[in-house]
């Protein structure tokens, strides 16, 4: 179980960063968003959003400020910083570069001896 | 940028912990409202679905502490609850937290103070412009047998020739001026025009002088110190332009020095005026300083100007045979009039006060870690990570570091002031960057860093020692038991013998500095410095080319100056003892066979007034002193010292002998008497063999008065600027001092060393003393027990006070024995600096190894004491 949140924890940052890279929103809304753009093979426990969110502030990724929400209410929206941005490109491509690796060894025919 | 994120979540939530803890809420909250309203909007009922929603939400407060610690938040709060825990064990024993606190705060305050001292002196370059290209010159025997200042004469030749080798070369004379009638005089120097230029300070407003001020006859130009300026002419700007009184004659100010400008060798000057350089070539009073060219090295400098005064040598044969030059580094000249080593010693001996600070704490931290392995044990038991115990004792180490370091600025405040005040004002002007003298920052936050290292590791020794601890054995023991275990008592009985080892090695080095200074101040001058004043008066060549107008002059200051009220005794000489300038020449007795030039042996000489000894107390031992008889015509006589009495007649009366003297022996002189040795021109020349002759049969240029009077040093300075005035109005009097400050002046730099040197001494036997006192106390409380099952035994308390004095000895002989190892070696180091003291006397080692003895035995009597005055059956009962 927590091998597999320690796995997820790095997908999770990127997965956030990736949601947020169009609008700001809040945290809800992200965790809808992974959701929806994931067809629902995603599923995220609702709070483990959280600590993964105030490690990117942390980091200097994100930016959070208060506003309104859809029907008025105070919410805390996140933005990606320039910085966040560029994290967001590298972790993509490595991710990409991982998967195809990935891929490649999954898909390869066994060889014949 | 994101150092920059990270510190702002860090700071948002140490500084605003409330806010932010709203807002975690409030967003919480949020998101759960949110999802439950989804909730609902799918199907289910209301309260169903909240409760669905804070189920999926999970435990709230572990969510909670996540996100905390994903904000860097937890280190802050573990560091806050360490903090509060260090206050609080701190409270609970204000007593240790007293000793650490001061023991260092002490330790580093006095380093700090002693080093800001050392650095302003030694180390900070010269507040010059490129400071490496300045020299000192000296005209020196070809030989290098003496060296001393230059003749007018020289002076101007060589800077007429210093071509593409120097840039500029500068004389200057030290002077004393009165402003205003009736005032006390002041330090001046006369300088050469470039002088200013040559250091590379301009005034701070106005000008430097010209090279035509410098020629004689033109308007007199003075140029002020900040000090002066600010002083007694109410930091006035107008008063540059403005005309000044000074001796009684107007000058106008031309400009003003910037603040703390001076120059070290020349004391505290308030007041520069132009030189004027006279033809006169046979009296050597100029110190020199020069500027060599930046991409000449100092050797070319010296060989090249080596050359000229082989030319000038072969020029003025009779003045300049046998004279050549040498060249000093302003720098290493500066070292050695303010006693370079000494400080560097100083510095060194300072550090193991530093050091001696440090082990003492060490010794407290070890000492309560070890008392607290009970608690350390007990907090594992309940879970505490070995990690975070370590992370604990080294934040309380960092409290009383930080607590320390904040009173220790206080103390390197304390200290430099004391330092400063102890050097007497009129040594201050002959230090480098005294004008500066404030405790160094960089020094403070380096010594602090030391004391700072020392405390992390002593503060973590103990935590990683409880990361051996066996748990269940420690709660089993008692906590004496624990301490008497084999390491800690090892540590601790090493402690002993360290920091008595060292402490010695401070005592005696400081020791045999001030044994040199007691010595010096009790050397046998040979005449009486009490009441005497002196004077100089150089002649011009120009206004006095004849010795018979010398001679006059000379006779008629001295008829002026018996008028004088207070007078005891009034004479003349030229070389006086402190005075700076010393005549030497060749000689050889009549009779015995001529050694060539190269070998002949030379003696100080000087000309003297017939009242010269009367007035400078110096005893008369066999035959005669000068007479009214002893005139330009008469038979040449002279009277020798008993240095030339030793090394030339030894067992001998040299009554009646003969000398011939100067480069060609052309002066012949009978010897009439003998005197008693005198002192030279500082505490370190031995006595060398010296003849005085009667003025009117030498006049020489040069003139130093000599009162002996009852009347204040102003009254007699200007009394004799009175006398001088009613012969000659044209004659300047340089600088009247009395003997003592003369003496005084060359004496500054030991006298200074002798004063920091004795603090750090006092320091360093306190701390000594306390560290075997904290030892010893410790070592004794933790055998109460035994002591009460001997007393209950039968044991006499004067048998446990003697046991816990032989263990407590036994330590300081051994600390002893090293510890004269130690200085043995340390103070050969400094025999160079050891005013007439062997590196290795006897009895400085044993007076302060008995000192220290004495010291020891006191602090570990006390607690011994203490320890054995307790009831036994108390002691049996307590833990």
């Amino acid at each position: 179980m927590s091998k597999q949140q320690d796995l997820l924890q790095g997908t999770l940052e990127m997965l956030i960063l990736k949601s947020i890279s169009l609008e700001p929103m809040h945290g809800y809304g992200i965790l809808l968003r992974i959701q929806q753009l994931s067809q629902n093979r995603l599923q995220i426990q609702q709070g483990s959003l959280y600590p993964a969110l105030y490690r990117l502030e942390y980091r200097g990724l994100i930016k959070a400020e208060w506003g309104e929400s859809e029907n008025n209410r105070k919410a805390k929206f996140y933005r990606l910083t320039a910085e966040g941005r560029r994290q967001l490109k590298l972790e993509t491509e490595n991710w990409n570069r991982l998967s195809a690796g990935v891929v490649g060894v999954l898909t390869a025919e066994p060889e014949k001896s | 940028m994101s150092v920059m994120a990270r510190l702002k979540c860090v700071l948002d939530g140490a500084l605003r912990r409330n806010r932010m803890e709203g807002d975690m809420d409030a967003e919480l909250r949020f998101h759960m409202a949110k999802y439950a309203e989804d909730l609902v909007r799918s199907g289910l009922p209301r309260e169903q679905a909240e409760r669905q929603a804070r189920i999926e939400f999970g435990h709230l407060q572990p969510l909670k502490e996540e996100c905390r610690e994903a904000r860097g938040l937890r280190f802050w709060d573990e560091t806050l609850q360490d903090l509060r825990y260090a206050g609080r064990m701190l409270r609970k024993s204000p007593g240790f937290a007293a000793v650490a606190v001061l023991t260092l705060a002490l330790g580093i305050g006095a380093n700090t103070a002693i080093f800001s001292v050392v650095n302003a002196w030694v180390l900070k370059p010269l507040p010059y412009a490129n400071p490496d290209q300045l020299v000192v010159i000296f005209s020196a025997d070809i030989k290098g047998r003496w060296s001393g200042n230059s003749s007018a004469a020289d002076l101007d030749d060589w800077r007429r020739e210093k071509k593409d080798v120097f840039e500029d070369i500068c004389g200057w004379l030290p002077s004393a001026f009165t402003l205003q009638n009736g005032d006390e005089p002041i330090v001046g120097a006369s300088v050469n025009a470039e002088f200013f230029r040559m250091l590379g300070v301009i005034p701070q407003q106005g000008r430097a002088f010209t090279a035509q001020e410098e020629k004689p006859g033109s308007p007199r130009v003075a140029v002020l110190s900040h000090e002066l300026w600010r002083n007694r002419f109410a930091g006035d700007p107008a008063v540059v332009g403005q005309t000044i009184q000074i001796d009684g004659a107007a000058v106008s100010v031309v400009g003003i020095m910037p603040e703390g400008f001076h120059l070290a060798l020349m004391g505290p000057v308030k007041l520069w005026m132009p030189l004027t350089l006279t033809d006169d070539r046979r009296n050597r009073y100029l110190p020199v300083i020069a500027r060599v060219r930046s991409n000449v090295s100092l050797a070319r400098a010296t060989g090249y100007l080596k050359t000229v005064a082989g030319r000038l040598a072969h020029a003025y044969p009779e003045t300049n045979a046998g004279r050549s030059i040498e060249l000093r580094t302003l720098r290493e000249e500066i070292g050695r009039q303010g006693a370079n080593e000494e400080a560097l010693i100083v510095f060194w001996l300072v550090g193991c006060v530093l050091l001696l600070a440090c082990s003492n704490v060490a010794n407290l931290i070890v000492g309560r870690a070890v008392g607290r392995q009970k608690e350390m044990a007990v907090r594992l038991a309940i879970g505490a990570g070995r990690l975070r115990l370590l992370r604990q004792m080294v934040t309380e180490s960092l409290v009383l570091f930080f607590m320390a370091g904040a009173l220790s600025v206080l103390f390197a405040n304390w200290g430099v002031r004391w330092i400063a005040q102890a050097i007497p004002i009129e040594y201050r002007g002959y230090l480098p960057n005294s004008a500066v003298l404030r405790v160094d920052q960089p020094t403070l936050l380096y010594t602090f860093a030391i004391a700072l290292i020392t405390g992390l590791l002593f503060g973590m020794a103990p935590a990683i020692q409880c990361g051996r601890i066996d748990v269940n054995h420690v709660l089993k023991e008692n906590t004496a038991r624990l301490s008497a275990g084999g390491r800690t008592a090892l540590f601790k009985n090493c402690l002993i013998v360290f920091e008595t080892s060292l402490a010695l090695v401070v005592l005696v080095a400081a020791g045999l500095l001030v044994k040199g200074l007691v010595k010096m101040h009790a050397r046998e001058l040979g005449f009486d410095p009490s009441g005497l004043v002196t004077a100089r008066v150089v002649l011009s060549d120009s206004h006095y080319p004849d010795p018979k107008r010398i001679e006059a002059f000379q006779r008629n200051v001295l008829l002026q100056i018996r008028l004088l009220p207070g007078i005891r005794a009034a004479a003349m000489g030229n070389f006086i003892p402190y005075g700076g300038n010393n005549g030497s020449a060749a000689y050889v007795i009549e009779g015995r066979p001529a050694s060539p030039p190269a070998d002949r042996p030379f003696m100080l000489f000087d000309t003297v007034s017939q009242d010269y000894f009367k007035a400078m107390g110096i005893p008369l031992l066999r035959g005669r002193m000068f007479s009214e008889q002893d005139r330009a015509d008469s038979p040449p006589v002279g009277i020798v010292n008993q240095a030339m009495v030793r090394r030339q007649w030894p067992g001998q009366d040299p009554v009646g002998q003969r000398i011939r003297w100067s480069a060609n022996l052309d002066h012949m002189a009978t010897i009439v008497g003998v005197v008693q040795d005198i002192a030279g021109q500082d505490d370190n020349d031995h006595t060398v063999p010296q003849v005085y002759f009667p003025y009117q049969q030498y006049p020489m240029q040069g003139v130093t008065i000599v009162l002996r009077t009852d009347a204040a040093l102003q009254d007699a300075a200007s009394g004799i600027r009175r006398a001088v005035r009613a012969v000659d109005a044209t004659q300047v009097v340089w600088r009247v001092e009395t003997m003592h400050a003369l003496i005084a002046e060359r004496r500054a730099p030991y006298i200074i060393m002798g004063q920091i040197s004795s603090f750090f001494a006092t320091v360093s036997l306190f701390l000594a003393a306390l560290g075997i006192y904290g030892v010893m106390t410790y070592s004794v409380a933790a055998r109460k027990q035994e002591f009460g099952i001997r007393l209950a035994l039968g044991a006499a308390r004067r048998d446990l006070v003697s046991l816990v004095m032989r263990q407590g000895l036994k330590l300081t002989g051994i600390g002893l024995a090293i510890g004269l190892g130690a200085a043995y070696g340390v103070t050969h180091l400094m025999s160079a600096i050891l005013y007439q003291v062997s590196p290795t006397d006897a009895a400085t080692f044993t007076l302060f190894s008995l000192v220290l003895l004495l010291v020891a035995g006191l602090a570990c009597y006390i607690p011994a004491r203490r320890a054995c005055s307790i009831q036994p059956t108390r002691a049996l009962r307590s833990e």
